[in-house]
């Protein structure tokens, strides 16, 4: 029995000829992953889910969202990353994205552009030693879009150092709470309860 | 009587105070008043209205939803669904899809919102490529998007 032969490049000439033919492969390779995209998206066009109308299956979407109320984005945002289709969606429903923790401040940059010019309401919750202090920069940005915040929920943080010169035109609820130290405090009181103030406006 | 004509072509005779649940209908009725023809319903097969009139049925006689929801309002809602609607949206996927798009077209407020909420129900506490087996979707992301939604899915994590 013969042993297998392999060919081995030798020469100018036919290493020009291994890179002529590699290109035409990975020429091909493209063509054949872009038939292969154009392939998926006309399938997924198929997907009776796709079938609903935008309005509806942004609903669905903040419906998601409204599930995990108050909890970190990535339980829902995964909505974003199931379909080029589900992502044009949800990245243009502008409800999707007003009612949102600010959890850093590259997600606040991403959710107040998506949501565009609609009323925010501002979440933000700090997590003592487990989270990096991050709500001054997360403020900055908010109170640009003051004459769109409806509402303001703040967990564990004060406004002591934000300043800002516009008007809250649109503000109806400002919402401070806080949970004191885990030790009982010098007047006795339970370290469990926590504290909270609201202003209607 | 109210006379539906689905669109494979099938008559149902419903009572009035049942299908009035339909906004649609309701304002069909009113604006072209009693009459003996058929309404079309080209949007709407057999199977499926059957599945319609048995919660039109179920909700007869109770109050009609305030209308139109602000969407900026949506968020305030209770996700919460009731007992007997938990197990009348127990179909198959496909008939879920079509009960809310007949919920749609007729214009019914409260079977669209209960529909909507039993599939971001469905879809809760899975990962993206577990919403895509349970719906048959493909990934279909050039490796550009898959790049952003890389660095998305970081920014949403950072606490």
């Amino acid at each position: 029995m013969e042993p297998p032969s392999i060919e081995r490049p030798v020469g100018r000439a036919e290493r020009l000829n291994f890179d002529a033919r590699r290109g035409q492969i990975k020429k091909r390779l493209l063509e054949l992953e872009r038939e292969a995209l154009s392939l998926k998206r006309t399938y997924n066009t198929m997907a009776p889910l796709c079938h609903l109308p935008i309005e509806i299956l942004s609903k669905i979407f903040v419906d998601l969202r409204d599930l995990y109320m108050g909890r970190t984005p990535r339980l829902w945002i995964q909505v974003t990353y199931v379909c080029h289709y589900w992502r044009a969606v949800a990245t243009d429903c502008a409800a999707l994205w007003t009612n949102v923790p600010f959890i850093s401040s590259a997600f606040t940059d991403v959710a107040l552009a998506r949501s565009k010019n609609a009323p925010l309401s501002l979440f933000y919750e700090q997590h003592w030693g487990r989270n990096s202090y991050q709500f001054p920069s997360v403020a900055k940005r908010i109170l640009a879009h003051t004459t769109r915040l409806r509402t303001i929920d703040l967990f564990n943080v004060g406004l002591d150092g934000i300043e800002c010169d516009t008007a809250f035109t649109a503000l109806e609820v400002l919402r401070f709470k806080s949970i004191p130290a885990m030790a009982p405090d010098v007047e006795g009181r339970d370290p469990c309860d926590s504290s909270e103030a609201v202003l209607l406006l | 009587m109210v006379l539906l004509l689905t669109s494979d072509n099938e008559m149902f005779s419903v009572a009035e105070d049942v299908i009035k649940r339909s906004a649609y209908i309701k304002n069909m009725l009113e604006d072209v008043g009693e009459s003996d023809l058929p309404i079309p319903l080209p949007n709407v097969e057999s199977n499926v209205l059957v599945k319609i009139l048995e919660y039109c049925e179920h909700y007869r006689g109770e109050p009609l939803p305030a209308s139109d929801v602000d969407p900026a309002e949506i968020g305030d809602r209770s996700l919460d669904i009731a007992d007997w609607d938990q197990k009348y949206m127990a179909v198959d996927q496909e008939m879920l899809f079509e009960i809310i798009l007949a919920a749609n077209y007729l214009d019914i407020k409260s079977l669209l919102d209960v529909g909507c909420k039993t599939v971001a129900k469905m879809m809760k506490g899975k990962s993206s490529e577990e919403i895509r087996t349970l719906f048959n979707i493909a990934n279909d992301f050039t490796p550009e998007e898959e790049a952003q939604i890389r660095k998305e899915n970081a920014w949403a994590e950072c606490r």
